[in-house]
């Protein structure tokens, strides 16, 4: 106990601290320039978190650097954005019946016809007080769950056990995301197969660069998750808008936006505030299912409880709530498998971790919440465990990012319909020379921008075909660690063919895979049938 | 032995003097990094693109190219022309051992314009092991499994020639660079590590010790202790920071270069020379011109016969 | 204005034939991959003798075991579509000739853009010594120098943005121009005059 306090303090004070001691505020000051950012991006039709931290990460690292240092400023803007981002898609979506984010869909169904009734500012209110106390929830959880989950799976796993769990965790991933679940998993597959390129630990010379000398660092991951998740959308976007002949549309009238929330209905609210926001948490903390599932859930289990269902879908409050309280847990508690394992689970949640494993040298994983007794040494160094620390400094900045959404985010809330008028016909053009140049920058020259354009075009195939892009850049990011596990294993095995089933747990992962992977198949030939 | 120390350098660099200054660049110099960006390679190139900088006037560009300790860069640099405005930083290993593995490497391809620094090659235990010596070694791999943390396979081949005159088994454990070493010994993955000089403040600390120097002499740390070559083992493990360009470039360049190189290492006020006083310590190591491309031949030679007696 | 969920791919289209193009072409890519990519562009094998003479996985270990994984999924996807018939199997989108045109035109636009980013910078170098304002030996002399290390990308970022503003609302106004200009004009301030060290295209290439 008396150790969980020390790592706690030191975590909470080096997010104030600079390297040589001195109080240091950038770190705040990112958090909360990100939540901004945040706020504002959720609230443009056309923008989303995912995408604003896509394209905030390259120009962070230029201008923060790559030295341990850089992290904390780095990484707070980053959850700045994830987090506030939750929080401003609700405006548009009440106001204009345009959700500012893909989550925020659902918040149109009760908020618009609100916001019709001359009650916006009330459902405004409520969906900004419903995100931030559910956001603050699911970090709460966060804060537990992660450490004693690392604790127990460090303890139980070796490695073919934690091989399995990756494979299992893409097997779950695949069938949960999309319609496709079969090329969803071969698109992982091909995820992971492309980030293969480059050199290994092994010193053979790099392998499979098409005798290109620059692809002997392997491809550059920043660059190409940009291309295939940003770019890819930019072009689908311009496509459509191309086909359609959609021009940015006219003024729109902001509606009367009526009385304020009180004290007294958001008090009664909180009930329903946390039954969304455990549905948020639980489903944020699978990877791979996503804000969308857990708002459909959270609302569809709000009409079935409530006395009055045939009012969501009206201008039902309590639609609002449910939605927004389910759709900002996801955040906190999608960080859960990020920490505790090193597996990401949504996008939001891969940009962390390229921030991680691109700055300084941490690392997530199960070796983070290892409580190593401190040690201080004279002239060097003081022996500690440098994850956890950076760990709890990570949950202090997730703290200050909330208390920015809770005041911030109230002030900017009431100001945000403005955004709407942003041109999208001249906006993502502009993002697209925008990411373009970030990618140059990032990954030091043609490579990383071509990478780009080339991740681009496999993203705009895998969207035109209905194949869901996300376990391509979980196996694309993963696949590095499953080929040191793998190998490991095998060489630690005594170079047995069945290296990975000779553990029980690892055989049982695997069979689910297997069974997820029929159940697949299955559901492909039913789909037909309806 | 083949280093010309400082002093020598020094008289080069005084004779020559900035004033007498043969050749100046066309536009600016790109330094390329053959490492990551954040790493000490990369601080080390970066403060003295910034001094040559300062001294000379030109405009020095460092870029990262990481990948395999510098070949992923040294593959690209081999294709630039040798006009002195591309430079390539890494270190001698890339240059006479990693070509030996690699279809598009040779250490013909290059010049090699300056050494930096060099590293402190050692073997290293933890201090709780009580082990002292290579023998104390010899005699606990008797009782217990005996593992080995290397970065490469050089290093690698190194700790099974090792192993092999010592007459002891030993499994060998990969792990990513010299901090990957370090970390495994402390946590206790491995009971042996390489160390190339990131061990100082561990070994000032005492919590690891140093069992054998590694290079030609004994190392900082312990003056005392003796190299391998001392107890019998012919083995000489240490390398340098090593500036290279082209093959090809035409030698009042090359001396150009060379010359402010050493002007900055020798200037005990330089923050380069400073950086390496404390991490790679004593002092910097310049050896230049036709000493160096001597030493990196031979080096490679050395470690071609090397990996074929090991590998009967 | 309908939304596009970033994260789950809602409403896609069941149709076409393309589970089976997608299955089959994952097949040849398996084939390519373990008959001609994988033995001439991986240097160590399946499997490789260690010094110690252990058998340990080589560089090509992994990419084989991830390639046959492959082998399964492709068949059930080609089975699941055989099974079904015309346009059954797995939900799927499609590809026309349209999308092709407009990628077409996409790799045009950028190809064209990058090739003037290339190109600006030595063009307006020449220019600047033909009038005699400098005397470069070439782009790459003065490719430290403002304003020309950043004309080219000044250019060719302009008329990227401007190309695709073109393409999306298939007119240009002299605003759309103004806002290319004045946004590439921003990345400058920052990557070039705000940041040290920052190479904007195509100076980290020369």
């Amino acid at each position: 106990m008396d150790i969980l306090l020390q790592y706690l303090a030191l975590g909470i004070s080096s997010v104030f601290t600079a390297a040589d001691g001195s109080l240091w505020l950038m770190p705040v000051a990112m958090v909360l320039i990100g939540v901004v950012i945040g706020i504002l991006v959720g609230a443009t039709p056309g923008l989303s978190g995912p995408f604003a931290m896509a394209i905030a990460l390259p120009v962070l690292v230029s201008i923060f650097g790559y030295g341990n240092e850089a992290l904390y400023p780095v990484l707070g803007c980053l959850l700045g954005i994830m987090k506030g981002a939750t929080v401003g898609g609700a405006v548009p979506a009440i106001l204009f019946n345009t959700p500012g984010t893909p989550d925020a869909f659902l918040t149109t169904v009760d908020g618009y016809p609100l916001a019709q009734k001359g009650q916006g500012r009330r459902a405004i209110q409520t969906a900004h007080f419903a995100s931030v106390v559910g956001d603050n929830f699911s970090d709460l959880v966060l804060f537990i769950a992660a450490p004693v989950l690392a604790v127990a799976v460090e303890r139980v796993l070796g490695l073919p056990e934690k091989s399995a769990l990756i494979i299992l965790s893409l097997c779950f991933m695949a069938a949960v995301v999309g319609k496709a679940p079969l090329k969803g998993l071969i698109g992982g597959l091909l995820g992971m197969f492309v980030s293969l390129v480059g050199t290994t630990m092994s010193w053979d010379g790099p392998r499979m660069t098409l005798g290109i000398p620059e692809l002997g660092g392997g491809l550059p991951l920043t660059s190409c998750v940009l291309g295939v998740l940003v770019l890819s959308e930019v072009l689908i976007a311009v496509e459509d808008m191309r086909k359609d002949r959609i021009h940015a549309s006219g003024p729109v009238q902001t509606p009367e936006m009526g009385p304020k929330l009180s004290w007294v209905e958001r008090w009664r609210m909180m009930p329903a505030i946390l039954r969304g926001a455990s549905i948020g948490t639980m489903i944020g903390a699978l990877p791979g299912i996503g804000t969308t599932t857990a708002a459909t859930l959270s609302h569809d289990t709000a009409r079935r409880r409530s006395k009055t269902p045939e009012a969501f879908g009206n201008g039902a409050i309590e639609g609002v709530v449910a939605t927004e309280s389910a759709n900002s847990a996801v955040s906190g508690a999608n960080l859960i498998p990020v920490m505790s394992l090193g597996i990401p689970g949504n996008f939001a949640a891969v940009f962390i971790i390229l921030a991680v494993e691109t700055i300084g040298d941490f690392a997530f994983g199960p070796q983070v919440f290892r409580f190593t007794p401190i040690k201080e040494i004279e002239g060097f160094d003081t022996i500690m465990n440098r994850d956890l620390v950076m760990a709890f400094g990570l949950f202090t900045m997730m703290v200050i990012a909330n208390i920015c959404n809770w005041s911030v985010g109230s002030f900017l809330m009431g100001q945000l319909g403005r955004l709407i008028h942003i041109p999208k016909d001249v906006m993502l053009p502009v993002i697209l020379t925008v990411s373009l140049t970030a990618a140059y920058v990032q990954d030091g020259g043609y490579v990383g921008l071509l990478s780009a354009c080339a991740f681009a075009v496999i993203g705009y195939f895998l969207r035109r075909l209905g194949v869901s892009i996300l376990p391509f850049v979980i196996g694309f990011l993963l696949a590095p660690t499953l080929e040191g596990l793998i190998r490991g294993s095998f060489t630690a095995s005594g170079g047995d063919p069945l290296f990975l089933l000779k553990s029980p747990i690892a055989v049982v992962m695997l069979a689910l895979s297997i069974w997820l992977l029929v159940r697949m198949f299955r559901q492909s030939r039913a789909s037909l049938k309806a | 032995m083949k280093r010309i120390l400082l002093m020598t350098a020094a008289s080069v660099m005084l004779a020559a003097g900035p004033a007498l200054a043969e050749w100046n660049p066309d536009g600016p110099i790109r330094l390329w990094i053959g490492y990551g960006a954040g790493g000490g390679t990369d601080v080390q190139g970066r403060t003295l693109a910034k001094e040559i900088e300062a001294k000379r006037g030109w405009q020095v560009i460092p870029e990262n190219k990481a990948g395999d300790d510098g070949t992923v860069m040294s593959a690209q640099l081999k294709t630039e022309e040798p006009d002195g405005q591309t430079l390539g930083f890494a270190i001698t290993t890339t240059y006479d051992f990693a070509p030996m593995n690699s279809d598009n490497l040779s250490p013909e391809d290059f010049t090699y314009i300056t050494t930096t620094a060099g590293s402190q090659m050692a073997v290293l235990a933890r201090a709780e092991s009580g082990w002292k010596t290579l023998d104390d070694l010899k005699a606990a791999a008797a009782n217990e499994q005996i593992v080995w943390a290397n970065w490469g396979t050089q290093v690698e081949a190194g700790a099974e020639i090792v192993a092999r005159s010592l007459g002891i088994d030993v499994n060998h454990l990969r792990m990513k660079g010299g901090r990957g070493t370090l970390n495994a010994l402390v946590s206790m993955d491995a009971n042996v590590a390489w160390g190339g000089g990131v061990q100082k403040p561990l070994v000032e600390a005492g919590e690891l010790v140093i069992l054998s120097s590694a290079e030609t002499g004994p190392v900082a740390l312990a003056p005392d202790m003796p190299t391998l070559m001392d107890q019998g083992i012919d083995l000489n493990l240490g390398y340098q920071y090593i500036i290279t360009a082209p093959a090809g470039m035409p030698d009042e360049i090359r001396e150009e270069i060379g010359s402010v190189i050493a002007e900055i290492l020798v200037d005990p006020e330089s923050e380069t020379r400073q950086f390496i006083e404390k991490q790679y310590p004593p002092a910097p190591i310049v050896t230049q011109g036709d000493d160096l491309r001597e030493q990196i031949l031979s080096t490679y030679e050395a470690n071609v016969s090397m990996m074929k007696a090991l590998a009967e | 204005m309908k939304p596009r969920p970033v994260e789950t791919d809602a409403g896609v289209p069941s149709g076409g034939r393309w589970n089976l193009w997608l299955g089959g072409g994952t097949l040849v890519l398996v084939a390519l991959c373990l008959f001609v990519w994988f033995p001439r562009d991986i240097s160590s094998g399946f499997l490789k003798k260690s010094l110690t003479g252990n058998t340990i996985p080589g560089d090509a270990f992994f990419p084989v075991l991830l390639v046959m994984l492959m082998v399964p999924l492709a068949l059930l996807l080609i089975v699941g579509a055989l099974r079904a018939g015309q346009g059954g199997g797995e939900a799927v989108g499609r590809v026309s000739l349209q999308n092709l045109l407009f990628l077409l035109y996409a790799s045009l636009a950028t190809g064209g853009a990058l090739v003037l980013m290339a190109l600006g910078g030595p063009l307006v170098v020449w220019v600047s010594n033909g009038m005699g304002l400098s005397d470069f030996t070439s782009y790459r002399a003065a490719s430290g120098t403002f304003p020309y290390n950043v004309s080219g990308f000044f250019l060719g970022g302009t008329a990227l943005s401007a190309c695709y503003i073109y393409i999306t609302r298939r007119r240009l106004r002299g605003r759309d121009l103004l806002v290319s200009a004045l946004s590439t004009a921003l990345l400058i301030l920052i990557f070039a005059g705000l940041l040290d060290n920052i190479q904007l295209p195509p100076n980290a290439d020369l």
